[in-house]
């Protein structure tokens, strides 16, 4: 074998020592930038509105719910429970029982969340969970006036 | 030529391990993307309950710190923009739903007068911000 070919042969592969280092100083980069962002989900509900309701519209049967700053619940004024890891077990009990028999009777349940000024976004939003898992759709807040 | 041959066979091939660090890069740079768009970041509540949206259309985003302040869309406004936003975007599309993001800890009468105002232009269908677990 001639020199010149093992000098051509050698040099016939592209060294690719440069691009990997490059490659991984880019994949470091975007790893270390990168924060993994917790899915969001969605509670809804419909503010009050001072629109005339129509007629005929059946009123609904209205609950009052205080919330207080600790996360504690009274309905209508007498204590329904307080948040246990961020569940109210014994508001959607009574809740629950509250709806069907509203249903049954042919009104629509109104729950009327009234917090206190000091009550923090996660003893609402408990109180909205358990809206949800008690099946009162008709759920709003009371305006302070 | 011995010693030449041993050494060609030596050197490993590293076409897959390039593959599979590129497709990284792209992932990393895809996800880097997103996290960027138009979020302020908030401490979400939680509630088991809470469903995932299909569809992030028709919907406007705005955000309450725990501090007080308020985010419409990526940008700090005060309540008096925030209206002339949310009347705006109302009078293109009024069965748009406004989503607040709402830190754990803001205190109702924060959240209170944010829902005021949105009440007062007319912006009636709210969706709070929630997680579904604490993980």
């Amino acid at each position: 074998m001639k020199a010149t070919d093992t000098y051509l042969k050698s040099t016939d592969k592209v060294d690719l020592t440069s691009m990997i280092d490059v490659v991984f100083l880019l994949l470091i980069f975007f790893m270390v930038t990168t924060t993994i962002v917790k899915q969001e989900s969605d509670i809804s509900f419909q503010l009050p509105t001072s629109v005339p309701a129509a007629a005929d519209t059946p009123l609904p049967e209205e609950h009052l719910l205080d919330i207080l700053p600790d996360g504690s619940i009274l309905l209508n004024g007498a204590p329904a429970g307080e948040p246990v890891n961020n569940a109210l077990p014994e508001l959607e009990a009574v809740l629950l029982q509250i709806r069907e028999s509203s249903e049954r009777a042919g009104f629509q349940t109104l729950i009327l969340i009234n917090p206190d000024d000091n009550t923090d976004q996660q003893s609402i939003i408990n109180v909205l969970n358990a809206c949800v898992a008690s099946k009162v759709t008709s759920v709003t807040f009371a305006s302070s006036e | 030529m011995k010693w030449e041959l041993e050494q060609t066979d030596d050197e490993p091939d590293l076409t897959p391990m390039i593959d599979i660090v590129f497709l990284l890069i792209v992932f990393f740079m895809t996800v880097a993307s997103v996290v960027t768009a138009k979020r302020v970041e908030i401490k979400a509540p939680i509630a088991t309950n809470s469903i995932i949206a299909e569809t992030q259309e028709n919907r406007k985003a705005a955000s309450l710190k725990s501090d007080g302040t308020i985010y419409y869309e990526g940008a700090e406004v005060s309540v008096d923009d925030l209206k002339a936003h949310l009347s705006d975007s109302l009078g293109g599309n009024p069965a748009m739903q406004l989503l607040l993001r709402i830190d754990i800890g803001t205190a109702y009468s924060d959240t209170r007068d944010l829902m005021a105002a949105c009440a007062e232009v007319g912006a009636v269908n709210i969706i709070f911000t929630t997680y579904q677990t604490d993980k």
